[in-house]
């Protein structure tokens, strides 16, 4: 039995004390979910299907409470996984072959948690609590989200013990061409975060996933970039951080050189104002560099000017040349810039 | 069955624990805290930046590398004059990016300044005056317009 297991050590008497009182009513624990089927790529806004496979083990009957089961989808925000992917499970619990649709968890619900995690955990929504458990998955940006789904309220989860459930996520790519890991909760809304062997809360993510045929710029959550920018969102008035690194994408014209950010703002209008300057990249190695700037006094910015984003170039060159290189972040595609988002999400 | 005993024992000390706990937590008197009143705040002078914090992360520092990227950190003033009126001069983002007048939120226990620029919105920004390195600081907190965004700047006097 799991409890035996337990060491109790001084401060943690308490802690240990109430988790072990909870673990007697319910223990309950995923086996780990497996994507057995999904494409590498999809077109953009094109609908596909994920099917997860997985299996509730070791359940005891609660004394109280109606437990759901609950799925986390982790999708790029642009997709609005809310409006644009429908969940359907089937289990021995409801017969096989027999399809449950559900429904998103409300934003006001809050996760429920193991004792030992309520500290870590408390009162925060589901959403909230993949992020903090599960992370972003391997992406390298933060502009995926996790959506909760739950299915309907069971009277007891007993007779689901080691059969399995077939999850089906059926969703709509979004319309720019992406790079993304995808990501998958399986968990439970009763005493749901413990650790050890009872832990009915499981994640698994996918390999890189490809939307191909959409809008531009490419959005690469999986690969590193030959730019990094800090803070990843700001306004007008942050101090913006540029760094480079060739070793990730050698560039023959860049490397052991000056460099320097050919850029220019993009209004919310679409009206695109070039810096008057280009300002030169402080050189750490010969592959390595870093530039800071202010994008009010760059763009010589007037009060009620709203940007949209900023585009940037590396180059070579001081000044306008032909035949420069402007090195954006497509090795494939040389006219597109590097994209900074102006915003506050 | 053993095993189910230890743990309801321990479950029981636990329990016992926790009431004698609770009763000595709450047998303690609130004692009052005897306000001692702060010197008035005088911030008239030039000041420069001599440490420059990024959302917890350090972007300038005077007493490190005084490394520039582009934002000359180093070359910024801010004047705050005897008649509530500020002078900035070589702009860095800062809570406001035009001169203007400011005020402090009252002479005691300050811990708000008001920067309203020429023609802008009045921006109040959480400030901190400690003796430190055997100078006055002042520590300014504000954000870029974006909350996540999080900037605190220490300034020093200076006669340069």
């Amino acid at each position: 039995m799991i409890v035996s297991k337990i060491k109790i050590k001084g401060k943690k008497l308490y802690l240990l004390a109430a988790t072990v009182i909870i673990g007697l009513v319910i223990q309950s624990c995923f086996e780990q979910p497996v994507i057995v089927e999904m494409p590498a790529s999809v077109k953009a806004g094109e609908n596909f299907t994920i099917k997860v496979k997985t299996s509730l083990l070791e359940v005891t009957a609660p004394k109280a409470g109606q437990p759901r089961m609950i799925i986390g989808f982790l999708a790029p925000k642009a997709w609005d996984i809310r409006k644009n992917a429908v969940i359907t499970y089937e289990s021995d619990y409801d017969g096989l072959g027999v399809t449950q649709t559900m429904t998103i968890v409300p934003d006001d619900q809050r996760a429920t948690v193991g004792a030992e995690f309520v500290d870590e955990y408390a009162n925060l929504s589901w959403p909230e609590v993949m992020l903090k458990r599960s992370g972003l998955g391997g992406n390298l940006k933060p502009d995926v989200e996790w959506v909760a789904f739950w299915s309907k309220p069971y009277t007891v989860f007993k007779g689901m013990i080691s059969n399995p459930i077939n999850v089906t996520i059926n969703v709509k790519a979004g319309p720019q061409n992406t790079l993304v890991k995808l990501g998958v909760v399986v968990s439970l809304t009763l005493n749901t975060i413990t650790d050890g062997n009872v832990n009915p809360y499981k994640n698994v993510f996918s390999e890189c996933f490809e939307v191909t045929n959409g809008t531009r710029p490419l959005v690469d959550f999986c690969n590193p970039q030959l730019t990094a920018t800090v803070p990843i969102q700001g306004t007008a008035d942050d101090v913006i951080t540029i760094d480079y690194d060739l070793n990730i994408r050698p560039v023959p014209q860049l490397i052991g050189t000056n460099v320097y950010l050919n850029a220019r703002a993009v209004t919310v209008d679409d009206v695109r104002i070039n810096s008057t300057s280009r300002p030169l990249f402080t050189r750490f190695t010969d592959k390595t560099g870093r530039i800071e700037f202010w994008p009010r006094q760059l763009f010589k910015l007037g009060k009620g000017t709203q940007l949209s984003h900023i585009e940037y170039f590396l180059t070579n060159a001081a000044t306008a040349t032909p035949g420069e290189p402007a090195v954006g972040p497509n090795p494939n595609d040389l006219t597109e810039p590097f994209f900074y988002k102006i915003g506050c999400e | 069955m053993s095993m189910i005993n230890n743990i309801l024992l321990k479950a029981l000390v636990c329990i016992s624990i926790i009431i004698i706990m609770t009763g000595v937590m709450t047998s303690c008197k609130t004692e009052r805290l005897k306000i001692q009143p702060e010197s008035v705040k005088d911030i008239t002078g030039t000041w420069k930046v001599v440490k420059a914090v990024r959302n917890g992360s350090a972007i300038f520092n005077a007493d490190g590398l005084n490394v520039n990227y582009g934002v000359d950190y180093a070359g910024f003033r801010v004047n705050f004059n005897s008649d509530k009126t500020f002078k900035l001069s070589n702009n860095i983002p800062f809570v406001q990016n035009s001169n203007g007048t400011f005020s402090l939120d009252n002479q005691d226990y300050t811990t708000l300044i008001t920067l309203k620029g020429e023609g802008e919105v009045p921006v109040t920004a959480n400030f901190n005056y400690p003796f430190a390195v055997g100078k006055r600081q002042l520590i300014i907190n504000f954000n870029s317009g974006c909350f996540r965004n999080t900037y605190q700047y220490t300034l020093e006097k200076t006669t340069e």
